[in-house]
Parts: structure tokens; C-alpha cells; sequence
């Protein structure tokens, strides 16, 4: 691991030199979040906003008051919920086009040009795609046994006999599968940063020797993940615990405490495709520099000491 | 040999001896009929119209219990009876029983287990003639006087060989076997935990000039006599046990089992539970009647939340000790069970909780489900209305009391939740329950006549909290508070109608309320009014060039137009704001289709605003009982807000598997 030291810090810097990314990708789901809450808005208007009641919703947040109007038959709110997933579903697509620009600026380690960041993210667009696919076949059965196993453990939280072994089955379900997760996540971003780097077509093999090395660095790449995502996991839990403690009526600045939440995501998720990325490179790409066998220099003699030698050096030859 | 003095001296002592023993039997048969053990009153509190003597062994391992019944029936209906109806609900728990065909009805993923398949039995049922025991077993038939269905064994009824004349007592003698299930709906076992309700035959209650005994349905209680309960229980010595009434005694049996022996007076039915491994706890409170001990059995793993427990149990009680009326019983037990589906009941002096252990405090369930069990204590263990025809008497009025105390303990706003600055109250989660399914049924239909198990569970419990609420607006709280008062203690111990009820509150209100019962008690119409336009206008509109409007000078025509969008007609207030700091305050009739309001002014309106207390909480939509002229649109932009957020956090969970 001694090899891999500072790869973390030159990752955030790289991340951080092109932070606009960071910045695109917050402002396109902040767009897209809000226009995922359009229908909302248009229901609610005519409702909320000349009625004493949703004070109730405004100065506080009144659990009832908000069930009765969500509801309520002029609003049903959450029939409005089909178009944030509609809306999830496009920004995922965005976020596989963004991510060859993305590993391409820090593959290059320099300001690319606008002309040079959508080229490559049309490059490798497809190339991701199928990636996404290899990886789907993975993640929907894990995801189908997460989901199980939760549904027991929930039955059993509902035997009050076994209700703590419910818990700590969904928890272990929650770690093992979470586990699990993350490697194959960092799978299949390593066999993302070899088709930027290596300029590979072949998603296939180029996912068989992502597994290889990922097989063979695991430990070392896997606590670059982790160590990143533990800055995330801090970061959402203090902006939500301020969250709760924030009065219900300041509602803006609670909506900005949590999209610092959603920015710190963003970001956590950049600084380990950066730092990937350097670690991919310091491996494989930049040669290592042996340091030479220190050479033994005799001391230089002192001035004060030297003795003028009594016979003269025979001639070299 | 023996001398003749001698013979005489042990003549003496033996009838000296059978005299004395007769006085102490009779001496305490007196006292057992005289002074109650098993409640604070020094005399018998209801009529006492039966005597179960029961004695019964569980079997831990089968999860079956074997007993005996001597059930001493008082005939006080003023005639003959002949024939005797008797609840035997165990059988509820099997696949072709009318509970079963109306669960798999209402609940879509219902899939029955042979797990649930629970059986009541009668081995032997006899009736006392004189010295003699009268066979009647094979006399029993089994009746569906709800369904007609042939398949539910869950009523039996026996014909007497002669009748048993008004005043007279009958003794019946019934030896039974039950089989418990899995815990399905609050009787049986999970594991080492076993809930013994509904588990001995009960007699059906001569009510309104017949029998009433029902057969048992999903979504119905249930409905019994007063009398005493004497019941012997052999369980392994292992067990904890909790039981109605109070523990007399308990001996310790050479076969490892152990028998417990309660006593409950003036009870309708007996419930029990057993468990090894029940932490017991123990507080009293001192009511207006004396002592009451308060018995927690709590599951191992939920400790931490006794103390949770006895402070809602004291809380409540108290408040329904000042506001209601006494508990008279010596005790109160409160039962965590280890299953859910036995949490959330009722039974007299027994009651059941619902909790994890994981509940934080700003969420209310526990003080919920406690509060509301022990509310039953009233409505339906004193006031032991009939469940099956008046559900709402019993769980609706205990829903109110329950929202009223559970408003007074921890305020309006956060008497159900609490928790990262959400807030909800208990009414309102009754009110809304109610708007879920306002319309289907009205209350007083009979229980197992509603549409659906929600429509029930909306109505009777949601509706009739939502009803009693908004009698308030009407009466006053005060009043309604006397008015249930007078309720209990007219009708404690009895089987009151929901007109008794009703009748009570008009009463003690002093007001003719029936224009408002027959609309929300009899009927479904839904209660709907709003503030269909607030609007200022100049009066000097028709001038071409007016002069520029200015505050407190400009004269302008206001006009609130009110609309009745449903059909509850309710009276009402009407509050009108305007920007000159004025209001006015209309009544209105409710009863035509609208009615508008109009004032000139040197002011615009404000806000116009119906129900201003906000007290008529039938009203269906309360965001239409107001109208702010100037927009605010800061809820909205909340909701918004956090819709975005929402959407934004599952597009980055999404955009993970980029």
C-alpha cells in the first residue's frame, strides 16, 4: 500500500481542479429535481397558497396536515411521483454520457475544452453502456436477494420474540450486500478508467481484466473506495442530523443544508473516480523511479590535515 | 373398648366439628358473595348475572388446554328461557369459518396457514336438575344466526328439557378441549408465549327482549353478561401468567405444573396469558377508589420501555379517574406480547400493548395502544355496549377519550408524533383515517354489515373520534366531558344503546343535537364547506379616471361568497379579516347551497375564514375553509423543497450505477 500513498490526496486535487464538473452535474439535478416537482407544484397552487391551513405545513410540519392534503382527491400528490422517477431514469442516462468526459479530463490531467469533454463522452457513451448492462446482471440478482432477505427480516421484526433478529439480519444484509455492492461498483469503474485509459473496445475482456486487477489490488483499491465513501456516509449524516434540529419554519435554509448534502455526494462520488483514476495511472502508466544505490563518497579531506604525500602518485594508465 | 361417655364426648366433638366447618363454609360463602376480593367496592357492582367456575390445564407442548365449566346462569329477563346460545370462538381460526371467508374477502394476500387452525370442542355439556345432571350433548347444534353459514361452529345452542322460570337459576356443567393456533388475531401462541382469549364457551346475553350472540366475524368484538369468574389454571411451573381479575392463590403441583387460582367480579369475560420469561413489574395508583395495582408484563427484550409503560398507565388513569369516573378493580394488568397480532386488545382488567424495541419517545404508538386498551376498561368493560351492533360506542368514544387524553399529556400538535420536527396529532390521524372512506357506512351500521374491513375500521374508530370532536363545537368541551361522565355513570355495568348515549349528551347539553346525529351517527352525508371568493372592489369602479386608491380612504365593496359542497349541513362562523385591522364574524345556517357577505368599506378583505377555531373537524377539506387574498406561497415551496430534494437523492442513487 506504501505505492499508493497520496493517491487520495492527488484525487481530490484533480477532482477539485475540475470541480465545474461537480458544479454541472449539481445544477442538472437541481434542475431536474425541480422539474420532477412541476406537477406538484401546479396541484398545490391553487390549494396552498390562499389557505390558512397550510400554515401548518409552513410553519411547521404538520404530519397530518400534509397526509390530508396529499390526499386530498383535487391533489393526490403522489401521483405526481411517476415523473421523478421519470426524471431519475434520464439523469442516470446523463451520468453514464458525463462520465467518459469526466474520466477523460482527469485521465489528461488538464482543463478540457468544452469540444473535447462532449467528444469524449460521446467516445465512450456506448462503450459505458454495455458496461452498465454487464453490471446489471450482477446487481439485479444481489438486488433481488437484498430485497428478500429484508422482507424476512421484516417479518421477523414483527415476531416480538425475534424482532432484535430481524434487525441485525437486515443489518448484515444491509453490510453484506452493501459489501458486495461497492466491489462490484469499483469493478466496474476500474473497467471504466482502463477503457478511457487503454482506449479499449472490448467491454467484455475489458471487464475480465478489470475483475483480474481488482482481484489482485483489492485491498488497496477497495480502501481507497471505502475511505471515500466514509466521508460521505459523515457527510449525510451530520447534514441530516442538523436538518432535524433546524426549526421547521426556516425552511430555505434547510433546503440548503440538504443540497450541501447532495453536493457532498456528488462530489465523494468524483473524488473516487479521480483518485482511481491516479491510482490506474500510478500503476500502470508512470514508471517507477528506483532510487540509485546510494555511492559511498569518501569524505573530503580536511585542508588542515592533509599531509602532502612523500612519494608522487605513479602515472595511471 | 370404649365407655359410653367416651362415645358421647366423640359424638359431641364430631358434630361440634361438622357445625363449625359448616359455619366457616357458609361464613365464607357469605363473604365470597358479600365482599368482593377482586374490587375496591365494598359491595357487588353490576348484577351478577353469571358464575363461571373454571378449571383448566394447558399443555405448553400441544398448545392445548383441557377444562371444565360450571357456568350458574341468574334467568333476570322476566321470562322462560328454554334454549341457550354459547360463543364457542376458538373455531373462528378455521378455513370455512365466516371470521376466515371475511378475512381472505378484505385482505387480498390473505393466504390461510394450517398454523392458524385453532378448535374449541365440547366434550360433555350437562344441565343440574335437582341432585341430578341432565345429558345434553347431544343437544347441541351449531347455529349461523349472522350468515346462515353451516360451516362456522363459532355459536351452539342447547334446549333445555324444561324451561327455567324467571328469578330461577340454572347450572350448567360442560367439560372442553381446545386446540390454540399460531397467533392469528389475538388468541394463541408464538414460541413460548400463549394468549388464552376467547378460549372457554360463553354465554350469549338476553338483550332487548332476545338472544344476542353473534357469530364471531373479522372485524367484530364482543358482547357478554356480568357475573363472577373463579377459574383454576395448571400451567408448567416455568410460566409467568397474567389473568383478568386477581391472583388468590397458587400451588405448586408434584408434576412440575403449577395451578393458579384468579377471581374477577363484575367482569364479562376472562382472559389469560403465559410466558417463561415475562419481566414482571409492578406500580400502583391511587385513585379515587383506593389502590390499584398496575401489573406490567413485559417481554425480556423490551425493559427499557417499563418505565414508558407505567407512566402512560398512570397518566391515563388519572384522567379518567378525574374526568370520568373510578376504576373499581383492584388491579389492571398490561400485557406485551411477543406477538403483534396478539398486541392492540382489550379484555376486563387485562389488556394488551403494541411496541418495539427500538420505539423512540417522539413517536407515540406505545402510549397509543396503552392509552386506548385501558380507555376500553370503560367503554366496553363497565360500559359494556354491544360490539357487534354498536362498535363505535365502545372503540369510537374510546378513540376520542384516547385523543383527549393523549392531547392533555402531551399537547395538541404532538400527541401521536414528535420526532426531527414532524408533528402529528392523534385526531388527526383519526380524522384522516376517517376522510380515507368517509362515505360507505355510516356508524351505527352493525360491524360485520359494513362494506369492507377499512370502511369499519375508518368509521368506527376514525369517524366516530372525528364525530365527538366536532360535538364539542356544538356543546362545548366542557359539556361533553360532563355528558360522558353521566354516561359512565349512569349506565356502568349495564348494556346501554347508542340512543342511551345520545339521549345522555342531548341531556346533559340541554340542546335538541338530533339534527346532527341523524346525520353523523345515522347517516353517511359528508361534511364539505368552503370560501368559494373573498374579493374587494372599488365602489367607484364605474369612474373612468378614479383617484388613486389609498388606505384607509379608498371605499371598497367586499364580498365573501361561502359554499356548502357537500351534503352535511352544519351551522357555522364565518370569520372576515380586513386590512384595516376590522373582522366581522358571521353565523350562518349551513343549510342553503351558499350565502354571500358583503360590507362597504374603507378596507379590503384579508382573509375569510370558516370555522376560525377550527373545531368542525368533519369538514372533509380544511384548505377550502379559508382564503388568504394575498398568495403566500411558503407551504408550498416547502413541499416543493423537499419534493426536490427527494428527487434529486434517488437520481444520485440511480446515478450510482452509472
Amino acid at each position: 500500500m506504501s505505492d499508493q500513498r497520496g493517491v487520495l490526496r492527488e484525487g481530490f486535487h484533480r477532482f477539485w481542479r475540475y470541480q465545474r464538473v461537480l458544479w454541472f452535474i449539481f445544477f442538472i439535478s437541481l434542475a431536474f429535481g425541480h422539474f420532477s416537482a412541476s406537477p406538484a407544484i401546479h396541484k398545490l397552487d391553487g390549494i396552498t397558497d390562499h389557505s390558512l391551513a397550510s400554515q401548518r405545513i409552513s410553519e411547521m410540519f404538520d404530519y397530518g396536515t400534509f397526509s390530508a392534503l396529499a390526499s386530498n382527491p383535487e391533489v393526490k400528490l403522489f401521483e405526481a411521483g411517476g415523473v421523478s422517477g421519470g426524471f431519475s431514469f434520464v439523469f442516470l442516462v446523463g451520468m453514464l454520457f458525463l462520465t467518459g468526459g469526466i474520466l477523460e479530463a482527469y485521465r489528461a490531467d488538464r482543463k478540457l475544452t468544452t469540444r473535447e469533454f462532449f467528444e469524449a463522452c460521446g467516445s465512450y457513451f456506448w462503450r459505458f453502456v454495455r458496461l452498465l448492462l454487464l453490471m446489471l446482471i450482477l446487481v439485479i440478482p444481489l438486488a433481488i436477494i437484498f430485497g428478500s432477505v429484508l422482507s424476512q427480516a421484516g417479518k421477523l421484526m414483527l415476531d416480538v420474540a425475534q424482532e432484535k433478529n430481524g434487525f441485525w439480519l437486515s443489518l448484515v444484509d444491509i453490510i453484506f450486500i452493501g459489501f458486495l455492492m461497492m466491489c462490484l461498483r469499483l469493478w466496474f469503474d476500474i473497467a471504466q478508467v482502463r477503457a478511457v485509459v487503454e482506449e479499449e473496445y472490448g467491454m467484455w475482456s475489458n471487464a475480465g481484466r478489470a475483475f483480474k486487477l481488482i482481484f489482485r489490488n483489492f485491498r488497496s483499491l477497495f480502501w481507497i473506495y471505502l475511505r471515500i465513501s466514509v466521508v460521505g456516509w459523515f457527510v449525510f449524516g451530520i447534514g441530516v442530523w442538523i436538518w432535524t434540529k433546524m426549526p421547521p419554519a426556516r425552511f430555505w435554509s434547510t433546503f440548503i443544508v440538504l443540497e450541501i448534502v447532495i453536493l457532498a455526494g456528488f462530489a465523494v462520488r468524483l473524488w473516487q473516480r479521480s483518485s482511481e483514476m491516479v491510482w490506474y495511472q500510478r500503476r500502470f502508466l508512470i514508471p517507477a523511479i528506483v532510487a540509485p544505490a546510494p555511492i559511498s563518497v569518501p569524505p573530503a579531506p580536511d585542508p588542515l590535515l592533509t599531509i602532502a604525500p612523500a612519494v608522487p602518485p605513479a602515472p595511471q594508465t | 373398648m370404649r365407655s359410653p361417655r367416651t362415645r358421647c364426648l366423640r359424638f359431641f366433638c364430631c358434630w361440634w366439628v361438622l357445625v363449625a366447618g359448616a359455619c366457616a363454609a357458609i361464613s365464607q360463602a357469605t363473604q365470597a358473595l358479600q365482599a368482593p376480593v377482586a374490587t375496591l367496592a365494598d359491595k357487588s357492582l353490576s348484577e351478577r348475572v353469571v358464575a363461571y367456575q373454571i378449571d383448566a390445564r394447558f399443555d405448553d407442548q400441544k398448545h392445548t388446554l383441557d377444562g371444565t365449566e360450571v357456568l350458574t346462569y341468574r334467568n333476570l329477563t322476566g321470562q322462560p328461557l328454554d334454549t341457550f346460545p354459547f360463543h364457542l370462538y376458538l373455531n373462528a381460526f378455521q378455513p370455512t369459518s365466516t371470521f376466515m371467508k371475511e378475512e381472505h374477502r378484505d385482505r387480498p394476500g390473505f393466504k390461510w396457514k394450517d398454523k392458524y387452525k385453532a378448535s374449541a370442542e365440547i366434550k360433555t355439556l350437562g344441565v343440574v336438575n335437582g341432585p341430578a345432571e341432565i345429558d345434553l350433548s347431544s343437544q347441541i347444534k351449531f347455529i349461523a344466526p349472522d350468515d346462515g353459514n353451516l360451516d362456522d361452529r363459532t355459536v351452539f345452542q342447547v334446549k333445555l328439557p324444561r324451561p327455567v322460570a324467571p328469578n330461577e337459576t340454572v347450572q350448567f356443567k360442560i367439560t372442553f378441549h381446545d386446540q390454540f393456533g399460531q397467533v392469528f388475531a389475538r388468541t394463541g401462541y408464538n414460541g413460548d408465549f400463549m394468549m388464552g382469549a376467547q378460549w372457554f364457551p360463553k354465554v350469549g346475553v338476553w338483550w332487548q327482549g332476545a338472544w344476542n350472540c353473534h357469530q364471531f366475524h373479522s372485524t367484530t368484538e364482543f358482547f357478554a353478561d356480568f357475573g363472577t369468574f373463579d377459574v383454576k389454571l395448571t400451567v408448567p411451573q416455568k410460566e409467568v401468567v397474567g389473568a383478568s381479575g386477581v391472583q388468590l392463590d397458587e400451588v405448586k403441583n408434584n408434576d412440575g405444573t403449577k395451578t393458579l387460582t384468579f377471581r374477577g367480579e363484575d367482569i364479562h369475560d376472562f382472559a389469560w396469558t403465559a410466558q417463561p420469561t415475562f419481566h414482571v413489574a409492578e406500580g400502583y395508583f391511587n385513585g379515587s377508589m383506593g389502590n390499584v395495582k398496575i401489573r406490567l408484563l413485559m417481554q425480556p427484550g423490551h425493559t427499557s420501555q417499563t418505565e414508558r409503560h407505567m407512566r402512560i398507565m398512570k397518566e391515563t388513569m388519572k384522567r379518567f379517574d378525574e374526568w370520568y369516573g373510578p376504576y373499581p378493580y383492584k388491579q389492571i394488568t398490561v400485557v406485551d406480547p411477543a406477538d403483534l397480532r396478539a398486541g392492540g386488545m382489550e379484555y376486563p382488567t387485562l389488556i394488551t400493548g403494541d411496541t418495539a424495541w427500538w420505539m423512540p419517545d417522539g413517536l407515540r404508538l406505545v402510549e397509543q395502544v396503552v392509552e386506548h386498551e385501558f380507555g376500553h376498561q370503560y367503554w366496553y368493560g363497565m360500559v359494556a355496549t354491544n360490539e357487534f351492533e354498536d362498535a363505535w360506542l365502545d372503540e369510537g368514544i374510546n378513540s376520542y377519550t384516547e385523543c383527549k387524553i393523549l392531547d392533555d399529556i402531551f399537547g395538541r400538535d404532538t400527541s401521536a408524533m414528535d420526532l426531527w420536527g414532524i408533528t402529528e396529532s392523534d385526531v388527526s390521524q383519526q380524522r384522516n383515517g376517517y376522510l380515507s372512506m368517509p362515505d360507505f357506512d355510516p356508524m351505527s351500521r352493525y360491524a360485520f354489515k359494513f362494506v369492507n374491513g377499512s370502511s369499519y375500521g375508518e368509521i368506527t374508530y376514525g369517524k366516530s373520534a372525528t364525530v365527538l370532536y366536532t360535538l364539542e363545537k356544538l356543546i362545548g368541551e366542557e359539556t361533553l366531558k360532563r355528558g360522558l361522565h353521566t354516561y359512565f355513570m349512569r349506565y356502568r355495568f349495564t348494556h346501554p344503546t347508542k340512543e342511551d348515549f345520545l339521549k345522555t349528551v342531548e341531556e346533559v347539553s340541554g340542546q335538541n343535537l338530533r339534527w346532527y346525529f341523524d346525520q353523523a351517527v345515522y347517516g353517511t352525508q359528508v361534511l364539505d364547506y368552503e370560501i368559494f371568493s373573498a374579493e374587494s372592489d372599488r365602489l367607484d369602479w364605474y369612474q373612468k379616471n378614479p383617484a388613486d386608491e389609498k388606505k384607509g380612504e379608498t371605499m371598497f365593496h367586499n364580498m365573501v361568497i361561502v359554499h356548502r359542497k357537500g351534503d352535511f349541513i352544519f351551522p357555522l362562523n364565518v370569520l372576515i379579516k380586513f386590512d384595516s385591522g376590522e373582522s366581522a364574524i358571521e353565523q350562518w345556517d349551513g343549510k342553503d347551497r351558499w350565502v354571500r357577505y358583503e360590507y362597504n368599506k374603507k378596507a379590503k378583505i384579508v382573509s375569510a375564514e370558516i370555522d376560525p377555531e377550527q373545531q368542525v373537524l368533519l369538514d372533509k377539506d380544511s384548505f377550502n375553509n379559508s382564503r388568504v387574498v394575498h398568495q403566500n406561497a411558503r407551504a408550498r415551496w416547502k413541499i416543493i423543497s423537499y419534493w426536490t430534494w427527494f428527487a434529486q437523492l434517488l437520481s444520485q442513487c440511480l446515478s450510482w450505477l452509472a
